[in-house]
Order: C-alpha cells, then structure tokens, then sequence
C-alpha cells in the first residue's frame, strides 16, 4: 500500500502541491492526471522520494520512505523517469544490468534478453543507448524499471513501478504494449502509479485515477467516477465531452471539446 | 547515419580483462626503457647484463638506478594514475567527458599554494623553513588544492544537495580568485622567483625523490584505493541523479566521496609535480573508446594507462633536449591536446560530449 497523507510541497517560496492524501494500492494501475502545470511530476517526485514534502508524510508498504535508506527503498520500487539523457555511451546491456542490480535478490543477466523482448527491441544488448531513437530510448528505460522490479511481489511485500509519462516518445503500437505490460505487472501482485497525460489509455488502463487541478487533489476514484465531463472540464479549463463504451468505460474525442451540451 | 559505425564499434569492443594485461605489459615495457634511459649511459642492455649474472652495476650507476631513475619512474607512475583517475571521477560526478579537476578549482588552489611558497617562502620563520625544508612547495600545493575543494562544496552544497552547475560555476570562480592571488604575486616577485614559478607551473617529474614520494602516497593511494568502490554509483550517475538515487544509490554520499577523492589525487599530484595537463581528460577519454563507459573497468585501466603514459612523457621530456630537460607539462600538452581535438572532432554532435 502507498500511503501519502496531507502532502504539501513548497520550492523556492512557492507552494507547487497542497493538503494531497491519496493510497495506491497493489494489484491496481494507479493514474495521476492533471492539466500542464498542476503538480503531477512533483507529486511523482515526492512519492518515489527524489523531493522531501514540506508538510506531510509518504508510507510504502508500512514503511516512511523519508526513513527508508536508498538502497532499501530500490528494492521497493522502480521509477520511470518522464526523461534521462545518459552521459557516457553505455550498451543497452550495461543499462539494464544497473536495474536488476537495483533490485532485490541476485541480478542475473540472462533475464536481459527476455526484457528486451518485452518492450520488442531484441538484439539491440550490445548496442550503445545513444544509438536508438527516442522512443526506443523510453522503452530500454521502461525495461530497465521492469529489471528492477522483476519481482512484482515477495515476502517484502509488492513491488512498485512508478512511471512518469511512459508513453510520451512511443507509437500508438507501443503505447499499447506498454500499458499492457503495466497492466501485467498489477496483476501479478505489484503495485503501479502512473503520471498519464492521455485521458483515453487513462480509461483503459488505470483502476483508480486521481485528478490534479494546481496542486490540489480535486477528485480520486475509479476511471468512471473521475472521469466525467464536469470534473474534467473543471481541471483542465476546457470544455470536455466524454462518452462511454459498455465494456471498457469512458473515452472522448478532442473534435468533441467545446461541441454544445 | 552516425549510429551504425558507432553501432558496430562497441559491439567489436576488447575484453577489459585484455586491455588490462596489454596496458600491463605496456606499462613494464615502458618501465625498463625508461629506467635504461637517461643522460647517464645507463642502457637497458647494460641494466639486463647486470641483472642476469654479467657484471655488477657500478656505485655510479647504482646510485643512479636506485636514487635517480626508480624514484623518477614510481613518481610518474603515482602522478599519472593519480591524475587519470582524478579525471575518470570527475568526469562521472559532472557527468560530462571533459570535466576535470582543473574546472573545478582544484588545480588552481594547488597552483596558489605553490606560487605562494615560492615568492613568500622567504618570509617564513627560519625555524619553520628549516623543518619544511624543500617539501615547502608541495605541502603548500597540497594545502591550497585541499582548501578550495573545501570551500568550493561549502559554497555549492545547501540543505545536503550539491548542484552540479553551481559546483562547475564555484570552480570557475575560485580559479579566477586563484589566478588573480597568483598574478599579484608573480608582480612582486624576483628574477630567481620567477624562474621557478615558470618551471613550477609547467610540472616536471625532475625533483623526483622517494621522499617526495612518501609526502604524496598517503593521499593518492587511499583516493586510488577508494574510486573502485566508488564505479557502480558512478554508472548510475551517468543516467542523471535522480535516476541513480532510483537505482539505490545515495547520492550525495557518492559526490561527497567523489570529490574527495579527486582532491586527494589531483592536489597531491599536482603539489609533488605541479601542473600536468591533458593526462586527466585524454586518458579516460581513450578508454572509453577502446573498452566502454563502465566506470568499474574504467577506473583501474586508467591508473595503468595514466602511469604508463606519463612514465613515457617523462622519458621523452629528459632525452629530446638531453643533457637539458624539457617540463613535462610541455610533453603532455603537445601530444595530449591534438588527441583531444581530434576526439571532440569525431564526437562532435553525438550525445555525450
């Protein structure tokens, strides 16, 4: 379970989340959504322990995160970052070997194909990171979070993925397979929290969305309860008509914004 | 259309383990040739005679080999690891290929410390001179290369974060105090003075002693023994460091210990042979090349590659103008800075530089 109670996060004098208490919990895809510049990115930050809240506490299975040490707190999560730009010419190899070292238990490199495989870019282990395109990049990343989390859950309890906008560089292919794979990983007992910024594979993919509006949480729930015209609307100062599908929820279509009600 | 050569020369990369038992074998090879040359026909034949049952070296030349030479070469070999891995760590921390401890500050606080033994060594109590005797000069490196790193994490770190670019931007301003003190007192000094600031500053293996030697090896050594446990936060540093601390990695324990460790290497280095340049980016630069990024082959191979390069450096500063000497310094920057040209020339757009 992950736990955030009444987070509020201030740099430079200025407060960027306020008063947020929101649980993830394991088996479930867990999606943070918000306008630009509603505090997601921070919120992440916060709950994979990169910025210490002003206010405010964040427990991972039980535990303070502010007390776990960080080599601890890496065998409890794995985080997509939304980007990282490596400085050495590593081997998608080497990339991926710092994931499972991160990890719990053994790191045992002949797990490096079967990831690659997973994210569809078998054959590219020896080759340098810098040398694959954008997208391809995101999913070594993606690959390398899942070496780390290889285990979604143990006698430690469940494993977590934090992703921080996972499909923003990828195809509508590998959007698809990435969000699947996610999807997996809930299934199989760990837990997952993703900044999504694509309302409809929000819909399909997330069990529990929580809806960020300047740094306030404005509503939190599953896809069809956040998810309607008015509190979309509201967040993201856009009139927004939503639809509904009878097996997979809400969805909308951008020609539909601003149409009469 | 630049990928694929890259593409297809790190899948054609060496064994570390290969690279490391060339740069042995070249490292011995470099050795004996430069302990069978010099000003004194002391020869590599005449030193392999000796040594396999032929006729036994002379006072002369023993006093050579044992006190000139031997101290010389083991000198070389501890500045030039000390400086290539000093680089290698440096840059890790900045996550950039040519960062170096000279950005940062440290090579100008030791240069500070130096100039300021030599033009007001004088004024020191005779007492105190007599004690520091000839080690005034390094010891006083030592000191101002210790005290920038000091002041420059004091300045850049807040709230236990050290920023990068605040770290880079401190350097650059203590180089430029540095350089300022310096100048100053390169106006007040004397004709014999500035004779030895010059040749200070362009380093020079050529008061190697064993007591030299036993004034640095306190310093460098821990800082040599300390990079390798230091590799593994270094990769994931490269990823950036949120993303390392992700990966389990105390973050600023890393850099706290990184910077350290470069101080120790590089003021030592620096305090023992003054300013010797290029051995710090163009060492780690070539091994990445030949072997990858992988800061746990990278670190060690570069102590080797750093002595073995500078041991050569060294053979060549004494022997082309012989019986006179060249600095150094002068030998590393003519055949280091077309080698780093000529990498920034075929790096140029690709990410990493």
């Amino acid at each position: 379970m992950l736990h955030a109670t009444n987070l509020t996060l201030a740099r430079d004098g200025r407060t960027i989340l306020t008063g947020i208490t929101l649980t993830a919990h394991p088996e479930q895809v867990t999606a943070i959504i918000g306008p630009n510049g509603s505090g997601k990115t921070t919120l992440m930050a916060a709950l994979t322990g990169d910025l210490p809240p002003t206010i405010g506490q964040i427990t991972l299975n039980g535990d303070s995160i502010a007390r776990l040490s960080p080599r601890h707190l890496a065998t409890r999560r794995a985080v997509l970052a939304q980007e990282t730009q490596v400085a050495f010419p590593f081997t998608v190899s080497e990339i991926l070997q710092l994931g499972l070292e991160a990890g719990p238990g053994p790191a045992d490199p002949a797990l490096i194909p079967r990831l690659l495989a997973e994210v569809d870019l078998s054959g590219t282990a020896h080759r340098p990171i810098h040398a694959l395109s954008g997208g391809e990049r995101q999913r070594i990343h993606f690959a390398r979070a899942l070496a780390q989390a290889r285990r979604p859950r143990s006698d430690q309890g469940p494993m977590w993925l934090f992703l921080d906008e996972p499909v923003s560089s990828l195809d509508i292919a590998h959007q698809l397979m990435v969000m699947r794979r996610a999807r997996r990983f809930a299934a199989e007992g760990g837990g997952v929290v993703a900044v999504m910024h694509d309302l409809n594979l929000t819909a399909m993919t997330a069990d529990h969305v929580i809806l960020l509006s300047e740094g306030r949480l404005l509503a939190a729930g599953p896809p069809t309860y956040v998810m309607t015209d008015r509190l979309l609307s509201q967040a993201y100062r856009c009139d927004i008509r939503t639809n509904r599908t009878p097996t997979t929820g809400p969805y909308l279509l951008p020609q539909m914004a601003g149409a009469a009600v | 259309m630049v990928a694929l050569p890259l593409a297809q020369r790190s899948q054609s990369r060496p064994q570390p383990r290969a690279v490391t038992l060339t740069l042995v074998a070249l490292l011995l090879a470099v050795s004996v040739l430069s302990l069978g040359t010099g000003a004194a026909g002391l020869t590599p034949l005449r030193l392999f005679a000796a040594f396999t049952g032929g006729e036994p070296l002379t006072q002369a030349e023993s006093l050579i080999l044992y006190d000139i030479r031997l101290p010389r070469l083991a000198m070389g070999l501890m500045v030039g690891a000390a400086l290539a891995v000093a680089g290698a760590l440096m840059q890790g921390l900045f996550r950039n290929p040519l960062a170096d401890p000279g950005i940062v500050g440290v090579g100008a606080g030791a240069g500070l410390g130096a100039v300021m033994a030599i033009v007001l060594g004088g004024l020191l109590p005779p007492a105190l001179a007599a004690l520091t005797g000839a080690h005034l000069i390094p010891f006083a490196a030592f000191l101002g290369g210790w005290i920038a790193t000091l002041i420059l994490t004091r300045v850049a770190s807040s709230g236990g974060q050290t920023a990068i670019a605040t770290l880079l931007l401190a350097g650059i301003a203590l180089g430029a105090i540095a350089g300022a003190a310096t100048g100053i007192l390169t106006y007040i000094a004397d004709d014999q003075q500035l004779r030895d600031l010059t040749f200070w500053s362009m380093g020079s293996l050529a008061g190697a002693s064993w007591a030299k030697i036993a004034t640095a090896l306190p310093l460098i050594l821990p800082a040599l023994l300390l990079s390798p446990l230091l590799a593994r936060a270094l990769n994931a540093l490269a990823l950036g460091e949120p993303q390392a601390a992700h990966l389990g990695i105390h973050v600023e324990r890393t850099k706290r210990l990184t910077v350290l460790a470069t101080a120790a290497a590089a003021g030592a280095a620096t305090a023992i042979a003054g300013g010797i340049g290029f051995i710090g980016i163009v060492v780690p630069h070539l091994l990445r090349l030949a072997i990858g990024p992988d800061h746990r082959a990278l670190l060690p191979n570069a102590a080797l590659l750093g002595g073995t390069l500078l041991i050569g450096a060294d053979m060549i500063a004494r022997t082309i103008t012989a019986p006179a000497e060249v600095p150094i310094g002068i030998v590393t920057a003519t055949l280091g800075a077309p080698v780093f040209l000529w990498i920034l020339l075929r790096r140029r757009g690709l990410a990493g530089i």
